[in-house]
Order: structure tokens, then sequence, then C-alpha cells
């Protein structure tokens, strides 16, 4: 079938229908009454040999007219057609998010939708070639490029819809840099043309939250994100065929899952949400969805692990309304346990979004030995730790992970070294001596706040009293990895990082106020953090999908916290000889549970390694010398829960710039001839000697 | 009698008071009358003599002749008539042509033709070729039948004309009720020896010649007066009959599709010129004579010239 370049040329057929009337009016009989007929039979008879001879003269030229014309219009529009042996060239992106499984009002998915959509732009152009870019978090090719409908198929089969984004125009940018210039870009998406899907929440994120809130409050109302036309999208897409194919619809989700293990026993905060605005007013109405709470209890003979439902509570959701639910585990039934959380709502658009799970966090204390003399400090210390709720104050500092100490050195002119034995951190107080007259500063202070020690501390209003000699400065912050706070030139807090790291203070506590501020259970609590952080195993277990996190294989002295299943003389072998974490995807997130994959190693340097997951899905990670560990990857996004701005239509044609392509042959002069031929036979038939040589007339 | 046509009707017999019928070839005549006749008869008007014949009145011998010339002679007299005249009126749905005031110039022409009759003092009578087939006006057999106009004896004022046939079905009232409707209907009962005049289009079918021999049986004098509108006689100055027309019938409502130019017109023409010929030869064999006027013509100066040259009317 021949494409048209300038399709806009088919405006003149309104000339056709103009013709006819033209026709109309002109062949329409005006009346008269006459006296009688008898003298007017001659008359007609004569002029066309008759009535019926007449009524068919018009309606032939008529015919021939408006053939002539019609195919003069479709040769303006310059048709053009594939030439032999060639194929057009089509990039397509695939919206991989997962919005594309919400399901229609006709019963197909978005996405099958959409592979139907791709069926028939292609069967449009013929013969094609086709190249395929999912659009995720991050644009990847997909599979080979397809030139009939069995490849076509094929690839299309491997299109899931999974992601908890598309990055349509990097996809775009990457379809028209692969294909090279002038490539047609096909797009697939459920999303109106010119919207880009943003990225606006998380959900993993670590949980400081209160716990005393209720138990389930209504956190906000409409607050689904909205999608924004993107600009430098929809300069990529002047030239790009558009294909939405979604519908909006009434979904239920969890939008937002944290878990942290306070206090003892699991914390899990959930946010559920009725997405879907602009649909329908029957939907209008709140609607009751039940939120089940599971944990997973591993079997031990290998067969697949069960789930027992912790809580059960319905709720109702109004549309854009969106819940909070607190799940409180005073009976320690999920300590350790993989967590999952599941909602659902009648005629829920898409299930994907329905689930989300929690792994657990490493629920053991931090091991602290507060070893200051100073009766203050060690209580303001004290006061601190166990503020955070993260650590246990121990009585031996070789049984501690964390020791806080004022041991200065011997030596009061040779520099300090780091106390901290491998695999313990000290935090040590550098006290003026009594006698010592130090100065305080009100600020300001320069501090890295890039550091993991200082996140959130603030330093306003703190009046620090430190030493400020030269001599203290060599002496106690000689050799710091970094400085992470200084008043004007005299550091206040160095770094010494390690397995045996060490963060000294430069203190006098009797003349400043920081124990007695803000910023100094922060400061405590961000130290516990670090320190929990860097034991060994992974630094996270609940991350989004790119993010990395630290995999650290067992010390070679774990300092009292023995692996489970090895000896510290065992560890100590094995950690030079076990160099890499094996991490596998035993499950799969949203409809794909069941999706596994074979296990693969990643290495370790100095015992550790950064993964970033570029998948969802449940990831057990086996570190040397360390328990197994769950990692739950995923991504709640209430932007690809919420369907209100699905749409379907199109946008674009694959056709543009039809004349520039030379694999097409032009059409246009064939009809110009054929359009001529019938105007020429016209020509002949309405000769003048054809009507006045007429033998009745000439009988006449 | 509509507005229109009353005062047709007026002006027309104002103007005929103005003229005299003109004279024909035998006189018309009536048993008795006033007027002298051409013939012999028993008026005081001396005439002729000629020799008796036996059967001769032998009242009418003028003896004094005999005895200077020994002959019997016999003195004639002319003869008393009083005249008169018939008018045929064509009452058809084409005498009554939509936008043409052909029906205005017949019922005029009648009037003043009528006028004329009174001022040269000839008995008249109106008759109305009858359309007997439903509201259709046949022409052919039976536009021989007609009905006498009642009051067609008197002034046309008086006439109670019930109109053309286009207006039949506005008039069947005043039929019903019996009280304006001819006196017969059917075959005509004309006057013998007395003139005639038709007034009509005569653009029907039929066989001009029974038509005129029967209209001439025993008539002294027969005259058609052929009313035509202007789009009958010359389409080509009327409006409309260009390019694609559908024509009706103004009589029978048949259409037919045409289409007109300057050749069509010509052959219109000539089909008229050819149809009025065909009328004109069979009354020549009659005896009588066909006067064609143009209504609009006639309408817009009551010009009688065409009468006048024809010999059927006279100025005084």
């Amino acid at each position: 079938m021949p494409l048209l370049a300038l399709p806009l040329a088919l405006a003149a057929l309104v000339a056709l229908p103009a013709l006819a009337v033209i026709y109309t009016l002109r062949t329409r009989y005006h009346r008269r009454t006459v006296s009688t007929l008898m003298l007017w039979s001659a008359v007609a008879q004569a002029t066309g040999g008759g009535r019926k001879k007449n009524r068919l003269q018009t309606p032939w030229v008529l015919l021939l007219e408006l053939l002539a014309l019609l195919l003069l219009i479709l040769a303006a529009t310059m048709p053009r057609w594939l030439a032999t042996g060639q194929r057009a060239a089509v990039m397509v992106v695939l919206d991989d998010s997962w919005s594309m499984q919400a399901l229609r009002r006709d019963g197909r998915s978005a996405q099958e939708a959409g592979a139907d959509a791709v069926r028939d732009e292609l069967a449009g152009l013929g013969r094609y070639t086709a190249g395929f870019v999912l659009a995720g978090v991050q644009p990847v090719r997909l599979g080979a490029a397809a030139r009939n409908t069995t490849e076509l198929t094929h690839t299309l089969s491997a299109w899931n819809a999974q992601s908890h984004t598309a990055d349509l125009a990097g996809a775009i940018a990457l379809a028209q840099e692969t294909g090279g210039a002038g490539v047609r870009v096909l797009v697939v998406t459920d999303q109106p043309w010119g919207i880009s899907k943003n990225e606006t929440s998380d959900a993993t994120s670590d949980a400081t939250e209160d716990t005393t809130q209720e138990e389930t409050e209504e956190a906000t109302a409409n607050t689904a994100p909205v999608s924004l036309p993107d600009k430098r999208l929809q300069k990529e897409l002047q030239e790009v065929r558009w294909r939405s194919v979604g519908e909006p619809a009434d979904n239920a989700a969890v939008v937002r899952a944290v878990r942290s293990f306070k206090t003892g026993r699991d914390v899990v905060m959930i946010e559920v949400s009725r997405l879907g605005l602009g649909v329908s007013s029957a939907t209008d109405s709140a609607r009751t969805a039940e939120l089940r709470i599971e944990a997973q209890h591993d079997s031990a003979d290998g067969t697949p692990p069960t789930w027992t439902v912790l809580t059960r509570q319905r709720i109702g959701l109004k549309p854009g309304q969106t819940q909070r639910v607190w799940f409180k585990d005073d009976t320690h039934a999920a300590t350790g346990r993989l967590l999952r959380i599941h909602i659902e709502m009648p005629d829920d658009a898409l299930a994907a979004d329905n689930t989300a799970w929690l792994a657990a966090e490493d629920a053991a204390p931090v091991r602290v030995a507060i070893l200051l003399a100073d009766k203050n400090l060690n209580a303001a210390v004290t006061d601190a730790i166990n503020a955070t709720g993260r650590a246990t104050v121990v009585n031996r500092a070789d049984d501690a992970e964390l020791v806080f100490t004022s041991e200065t050195s011997a030596s009061p002119a040779a520099p300090m070294k780091p106390i901290a034995q491998p695999g313990q951190w000290a935090v040590r107080f550098m006290q003026p001596a009594n006698d010592q007259n130090t100065p305080s500063f009100l600020g300001p202070c320069l501090m890295n706040s890039e550091h993991p020690v200082t996140a959130g501390v603030s330093l306003d209003g703190v009046v620090w009293s430190a030493s400020s000699t030269p001599e203290t400065h060599d002496q106690t912050m000689a050799g710091a990895d970094a400085i992470i706070a200084s008043a004007g030139d005299v550091p206040l807090v160095g770094w010494w990082g390690g397995d045996a790291a060490e963060l000294r203070i430069n203190i006098d506590p009797a003349r400043s106020t920081l124990m007695r501020g803000a910023a100094w259970p922060v400061l405590i609590h961000n130290v516990v953090q670090a320190r929990a952080s860097a034991r060994p195993g992974v630094s996270a277990v609940n991350v989004p999908p790119g993010v990395a996190i630290t995999l650290r294989a067992g010390a070679l002295k774990t300092l009292g916290q023995d692996a489970p299943n090895h000896s510290a003389d065992q560890a100590s072998d094995n950690a030079v000889e076990e160099s890499a974490a094996t991490i596998q995807r035993i499950a799969g997130l949203g409809v794909d549970t069941n999706t596994s994959a074979p296990p693969f190693k990643q290495n370790l340097h100095n015992a550790t390694a950064t993964w970033a997951p570029a998948h969802s899905g449940v990831y057990r990670v086996e570190l040397p010398h360390c328990s197994p560990q769950n990692v739950v990857v995923a991504w709640a996004n209430a932007t690809e829960s919420d369907l209100s701005n699905a749409s379907t239509g199109t946008h674009g044609d694959l056709n543009a710039n039809l004349l520039s392509r030379p694999e097409y042959r032009s059409l246009g002069w064939l009809l110009g001839l054929m359009a001529l031929s019938f105007l020429g036979l016209e020509a002949w038939l309405l000769r003048p000697e054809r009507h006045t040589a007429t033998p009745v007339e000439a009988a006449a | 009698m509509d507005k229109r046509l009353a005062s047709a009707v007026s002006v027309g017999y104002t103007r005929g008071l103005e003229c005299v019928l003109g004279r024909t070839g035998r006189t018309p005549a009536g048993t008795v009358g006033e007027k002298l006749g051409a013939q012999v008869g028993s008026s005081i008007e001396f005439m002729d003599f000629r020799e008796y014949a036996p059967g001769d009145d032998l009242r009418r011998i003028d003896w004094a002749a005999y005895a200077r010339s020994d002959r019997l002679m016999v003195r004639l007299y002319r003869e008393e008539v009083t005249p008169h005249v018939d008018f045929l009126i064509d009452r058809s749905a084409s005498m009554d042509l939509p936008n043409t005031p052909k029906a205005q110039a017949t019922l005029g022409m009648a009037a003043l033709l009528s006028g004329a009759a009174e001022n040269t003092r000839w008995s008249r009578r109106v008759y109305a070729l009858q359309a007997n087939q439903g509201n259709q006006t046949n022409h052919g057999d039976s536009a021989l039948a007609g009905f006498e106009i009642e009051g067609g004896d008197r002034e046309p004022a008086g006439w109670a004309w019930p109109g053309f046939a286009s207006e039949t079905a506005a008039t069947t009232t005043k039929k019903n009720t019996g009280q304006r409707v001819a006196h017969t209907t059917g075959k005509l009962q004309l006057k013998r020896r007395g003139l005639r005049v038709v007034l009509s289009d005569l653009l029907f079918e039929g066989d001009p010649e029974s038509m005129v021999s029967h209209w001439a049986d025993g008539a002294a004098g027969l005259w058609v007066v052929q009313v035509l509108a202007a789009q009958d006689a010359d389409p080509r100055a009327a409006a409309g009959f260009d390019g694609d027309v559908r024509l009706m019938d103004a009589e029978r409502g048949v259409l037919q599709e045409v289409r007109l130019d300057a050749a069509a017109l010509r052959r219109y023409r000539k089909a008229l010129a050819a149809h009025t010929a065909r009328w004109a030869h069979a009354l020549r064999r009659v005896d009588g004579q066909l006067v064609t006027v143009v209504a609009e013509e006639l309408m817009a100066n009551w010009n009688i010239q065409t009468l006048v040259r024809g010999g059927l009317l006279r100025a005084m």
C-alpha cells in the first residue's frame, strides 16, 4: 500500500462533493408551466436524443471529472511506494514500566494493547526492519531487529514491563542514536504524548519515624504525583510516532513501606493509596481494601518457604486518598524474617504495585564500651547511646564494637596513634589539661556534611571549647584521614578510617555546650549508625534499584560477634581464601514472584565490595564468614501506580518526511498521467461536433 | 370573478363600445328584427325586381310594371333581421396560464367584442367551452361541449363567469349551489346564421378541420381569436426558458424535461407556426378568420389594430 508524503493534500477531497454539487445544481431543472407540451415534445427529442440519453451523459462526464480530480488530489499527496527489496527502518520504544500491566476496560493489559499497536503500526509499513528499545530505569536494547511477524512476536515476548519507571526521553534518544539520522521512532506507552514519568517517591529508605503515632492515620489527600510535560521530551518528539495505549483506571497500591528495628521490635510503616483520579464517577465513593502483612518462614527440607499472616485489616480508601498504617511487632513474629505487605481491592486495575517486600535489618545492637573518666561526659555519652536504641553498653573494651575513651598517649609530645583494634571503632575525646586555657568558639565552624558522622548535625549556637595550640594539633590530629569539623584553623573533629576507625574530638566538655544541645544525640547516633553499617554483611537490606550497597565480609577477628558456624581462626583463614560474595535473585517482585536467577559472584576488595542491583527482586547475599542475608530491591513509585494520566491516542506520523526517504518511489507521475487520460476522454466526449451533428437535429 | 378579471372585463367592454363589429360574408339574421338583412325579406325596404314565379306571393306583384311591360314582375324587399353573435370562450387551464395575463386578455377581449356587439345592436350570447373531466380541462372532442354563461346576453359585468379550469376547484361550491351555473351543458346549441367568435389559444391536440366545421355549422361567420401569452408566442422573450427546464403542462400536469437553447426555441416557434397554420387553413375552408393576439401586448394598451385589420371590428 502506498504511503502519502503530503497527506494534507487530501483536504482537497472536499472538491469532489463540491463538483457533485455543482453538477447537481447545474443539471437541476427549473420548472416552467406552459400551455401545452404538444409543441415541446419535438424540441426535447431533438436536443438530447431522448430522455434516457440525457440522463446517462451527465453521470459519465461527472464520473470522469470526479475520477480525474481524485487522481490529481492523490497525485498531490505525493504517494510513495516502498521500492522492491527495500525495508522501512523503524525503532520501537517500549514503555517497560509496570503501569503497562494495568488492565483496560476491554480486559487486555496496556502491554498487550501496546504489542498489538506495534504490530499494526509495523504492518502499515509493509516491509520493515524494527529495532526495539526498552524504556525502563535505563534505556536498553531489546533483542535483535525484527523483520517479520514471527520475529516480532518473539521480540515482544521479552517485554516484561516490570520497571518502576520509564525513561522515555532517554529511550527515544537511544533509539534515534541507534537507528541513525531520520529513523522512524515508534513509542508505545500508556502516557499521553509529551508526558514523561517523574520519579517522585521512594519507599525503602531507612525508617526514623516516631512510632508513637497512631496505628492508622490518613496521611494526605490527593497526593498522587502529577506528571508534567517534559519540554526536552517534547522537543525530541517532533518526528516520533506516539501510541498511547493506556486507560485511566482505579488502582490501589502500596506506595511506601518502611521497616525498622527499634527498641527490640520491628516497626513497619506502610502507606497505601488509591490512585486513578479521573475515572468514572461511579468509583468516586470509598472502597474497602484489605491489607495483609505476612512473614516468611524458611523450610528446612528445601521446600518453598511458607508465609504466616501477621495482621490483616480493612481500610477504606477514597479516590486519591493515602492511608498510613503502622505495624509494631510486639510478638517478635517478624524478627529476622522477610515481610510481605499485600493490599487487595475489588476491580483493581494494576496488580504489580499491590505487594511490597521488606527484608529484616540486622537486629543486633552495637556493643559500646564507655571508658570516660569525666563523669559528666560519661553521662552525656551514655544517655546519647541509650537514646539511639541501637546500641548496648558493655563493660569490657575488648568486647565492644565501639569504644568511647579519653585516653591519650603516654608522651605528650608524641603523636597519638589510633587505639582501636581491627574491627573495632573508637571515639576519643581529646580533653585539654585542666590548667590549660582553651578558647571557646561560637562559630563559624566548618564541617564536612558529606561524612556520615556529621549527617544532620548543626553546630549553630554551640559553644565549642578546644585546645588551639599548634602542638596540640600536631599531636592529636596528625595523620587524620579527614578533618570533619574545624573552627578556623583549629581542628575540632578528626577521622581515621579503615577497619579500626577512630574519631577524635578536640573538646573541653566542661566549657562546651555541645553535650547539652541537639547536635549531641545526632552526632552519637550517627557514630553508632556508621559503626553498625560497617559490620560484616550488607549495608542496607531494603534498597531501590540502582542504589549501591556495601558488602563486607567477616573480619579476621570478630571481637565477640562470631559468625555462625565459623570460629575466629577459621574466619581468619577463610578471609584470605574467600574473596567473593555470592548473590542470587531468589524471587521477583510484583506479578513474577517466582522469577529466580542463577547465583553470581561479586569480587571483594579488602573484604569489601559495592553492589548496585539494577533489577528489583529479593536477593540472597552470602558473604564470607557472615550469615546469608536477604536484600529486597524494590521501588514503590506512586507515579507508576497513578493511572489517572493514562490515555489512549496517537500522535505523530511514522511516515513524516517521506519525501526524503530513498527507499520509497514516487507514484505521483502515474496518477497524473491517469488523470490526464480521464480528462482527455472527457474532452472527447464533450467535443462540439458530438452535440451539433446529431441525426435528429439534422432532421429537425 | 376576481378583481383582475373584472377589471379587464370592465376596461375591455368600455373599449368595445368605441367600436362596431365588422361585416361578415353572410348577413347574420334572425327571423325578425330591426336590421336589414342581406336576403329577401318582408321589410318595406325595396331591393329588386324579378319575374314572377309560381308560388310567389301575389301581393308582391308589381301591377304597374305588368302594365308597362306586360310581364309579371315581383317586387322584392329586403329582409329585417336581428344579427346575433355567439362568443365561445375557451375556459381551459391553459387560458389562465400562471404568471401571464392570458385570462385577463381573454375575458377582456370577450368583453370588448361584447361591447362592440352592443354598440352594433347585435344580440349576443356567451358560452364557455366545457371542462367535463373532473377539474381537468381536456380539449379534443370534449372541447365541443360547453355551457352557456348565465347573463351572457347582457353586459359582461353581469356574466356569471365560473372561472377558468384552473379555478374550477374554487368555484365548485358555487357550482354545487346551482345558482350561477350554466343553463346547459353538453353539445353547444348555437344560434343559426349567427356570427360566432371563438376565443382560445388553440394549443391543444385535435383535428382543426372537424372542430372548425362544427363551430361554423349554420353560422353566418366564424372568427377565431387566438389569445396567446408572450411565452406561448415566443419563449425567447420569457424568463426561464433557457438551459435545462422541466416543463409542466398547465392542463394535465404532465412534466417533460428539455434542454433549451436557441435552436430548440427556434424549433418551438416553427412548430407553433405550423400549428397555427393548420388552424388558419381549416378556417379558410369554412370562410372563417383567424386573428392572433398576444395577451401581454393587448393588456399593455388595448391595441385592437390586429382585429381591425382582420375585419372583425371597425372603429366608429
